[in-house]
């Protein structure tokens, strides 16, 4: 009997045992492959993001061809993209190394590990919506700006403009209320606690104080 | 001489195609096929680029995509003796191994009207399409240099006619059959290398021979003679040797770049064709400035992970010394990624 528990331990328990490893690893690996590496500096798809947004809105107001006034709004939404995206990665946590780093934590307990995973989740929705929210806004100003400051602009173009506009200003709004369950709770957790106390004094007078805690 | 050429990408376009030695820009491979190894983007692309602003835009794409009609000859002979126009198309496969690609459209336009005693029409119009594979690897990477090596081979059918009349025979002659296209096609390709020292005090180096086994040849008499209008540096065999710099700073990277092309294989220098370029780029951003005798070109260039677009400017005299017209362009080149 022990031979034949021996057997089946070696046959059935065991890989499992190194599937966990390897999953781990992998993870590991992963999070490394992924990690995301900036070429120059951690701002630079918000700064080359912003030049564009410049660069179109210059070539977009002054020149006078009408197929060059179209590149160059395609410039100011790609540049405002690309502001979007540098916001998203600004804020966005890696989220292969976080999780390995929450399990390689020792001794956690099941409510830390919750609240780490729960945390990162909410994180992960909030980089979504801010960076959703920052581009929706500034494309629905852009083509505002572009329909109505912009001379010689056919009606045509400037329905267009409108048009984009619009479904731009929905999305920033929905954006701006709208909140996943796991940001809901995860911006709770991070608020700031404010508290004040009076209490009377043991020997005399009584006794003030503020508190003031927030956990990032 | 054309800012828009077979298979090229924003950066060829700006640094009228001195851009063999940079590594930093992305979709590099149209620029020189030895960059390939440092190339990282895989996906499906299509993209289009064309000259939409400038006198002879409208010219170009009247005399490729319409009927030619005599008066219309005529009106351009009046204001405009010189005007040429280019644009091309691309969808383009790109994995780790190799870079399918497909042309669909490839046009160049050049029209020169001369001799106003008994008007003369010398004209160069191209049609093409093409398909491209391109690849390559690095054959060294030690301690002191790293050299890679690329290759691009083409399949290309074109329709052209590059030949002259004069206007009196449009009253006479029925314009198809004056103008009568012929029909080429055939394989051809490009083979390059490139070498970077560790050392970065010393410069990085590139050669690349250009449409090998191609069927379309410049003979000297036809470049120098009058009635005859032939684009250089675009259908036909010749070479280029680079040599390029860049610095690296924290706020992006610049390059520069000297490049000098010639005739067949290395044999006479086109000195006057010599390029020089700068580059600077930042994560998708990319800007360029070049300058050569007879060309100059300005653009940028954003891309996002989706799209891109790029905008350049550029100023040209043509006809080189033959006559002083200059011609002022704009241009747009727009990409899709899947």
């Amino acid at each position: 009997m022990k031979t034949f528990l021996l057997i089946f331990l070696i046959i059935f328990a065991l890989p499992t045992y190194a599937q966990k490893m390897t999953a781990y690893k992998f993870l590991k690996q992963k999070s490394l492959e992924n990690k995301p590496e900036a070429t120059f500096n951690k701002y630079e798809d918000i700064i080359s993001g912003s030049l564009a947004f410049a660069i179109g809105n210059i070539g977009y107001f002054t020149t006078d061809s009408s197929t060059l006034k179209i590149a160059y709004s395609g410039v100011q939404t790609v540049g405002i993209i690309g502001v979007g995206h540098g916001i998203y990665d600004f804020y966005y946590p890696h989220f292969e190394s976080r999780l390995l780093e929450l399990l390689s934590r020792k001794k956690m307990t099941r409510g830390e590990l919750a609240d780490g995973y729960v945390g990162l989740l909410g994180e992960m929705d909030r980089a979504k919506r801010i960076s959703v929210l920052w581009s929706s806004s500034l494309l629905t100003m852009q083509y505002a700006l572009n329909a109505f400051i912009s001379k010689d602009v056919s009606q045509d173009m400037k329905d267009i403009y409108l048009f984009l506009g619009g479904v731009n200003a929905i999305i920033a709004t929905y954006s701006y209320f709208y909140k996943s369950d796991y940001e809901e709770y995860y911006t709770h957790q991070t608020r700031p606690k404010v508290g004040a106390f009076i209490m009377p004094g043991i020997n005399e007078g009584t006794k003030a104080g503020l508190s003031f805690t927030k956990s990032w | 001489m054309h800012f828009i050429k077979p298979e090229s990408n924003f950066t060829q376009i700006i640094t009228l195609d001195a851009c063999a030695t940079i590594q930093s820009n992305k979709d590099m491979v149209g620029c020189n096929p030895a960059l390939f190894p440092y190339q990282k983007d895989e996906g499906l692309r299509m993209g289009l680029s064309t000259i939409t602003d400038g006198d002879s835009v409208e010219v170009g794409q009247k005399l490729l995509f319409d009927p030619i009609k005599e008066e219309f000859l005529r009106e351009i002979f009046q204001d405009h003796p010189f005007s040429s126009w280019g644009a091309n198309s691309i969808i383009q496969l790109r994995t780790g191994k190799f870079y399918l690609s497909y042309d669909p459209i490839l046009v160049n336009a050049d029209v020169f009207v001369f001799n106003p005693a008994s008007p003369e029409v010398a004209m160069s119009l191209v049609k093409s399409n093409r398909l491209n594979i391109s690849s390559g690897i690095e054959a060294i990477n030690n301690d002191v240099m790293q050299l890679s090596l690329g290759t691009k081979v083409y399949y290309y059918r074109s329709e052209y006619y590059q030949d002259s009349f004069f206007l009196s025979q449009l009253t006479s002659q029925d314009v198809d059959e004056l103008i009568d296209f012929k029909k080429k096609n055939g394989i051809a390709g490009d083979v390059s290398t490139f070498i970077q020292f560790k050392d970065s005090w010393l410069p990085k180096i590139s050669f690349i021979v250009k449409n090998l086994n191609s069927t379309f040849n410049n003979k000297d008499s036809d470049i120098l003679s009058e009635n005859q209008m032939r684009t250089i540096m675009i259908y036909e065999m010749y070479s280029r040797a680079a040599i390029g710099y860049d610095y690296k700073t924290q706020w992006g990277i610049f390059n520069a770049e000297i490049n000098a092309p010639f005739s067949k294989f290395y044999e006479d220098l086109y000195s006057e064709y010599i390029v020089g370029s700068l580059n600077y780029s930042l994560s998708r951003f990319s800007t360029s400035l070049s300058y050569s005798k007879y060309q100059q070109a300005f653009g940028f260039n954003f891309g996002s992970k989706i799209a891109s677009i790029g905008i350049f400017y550029g100023t040209s005299r043509p006809l080189g010394d033959f006559s002083n017209q200059k011609e002022n362009v704009a241009g747009v080149r727009g990409e899709v990624s899947l």
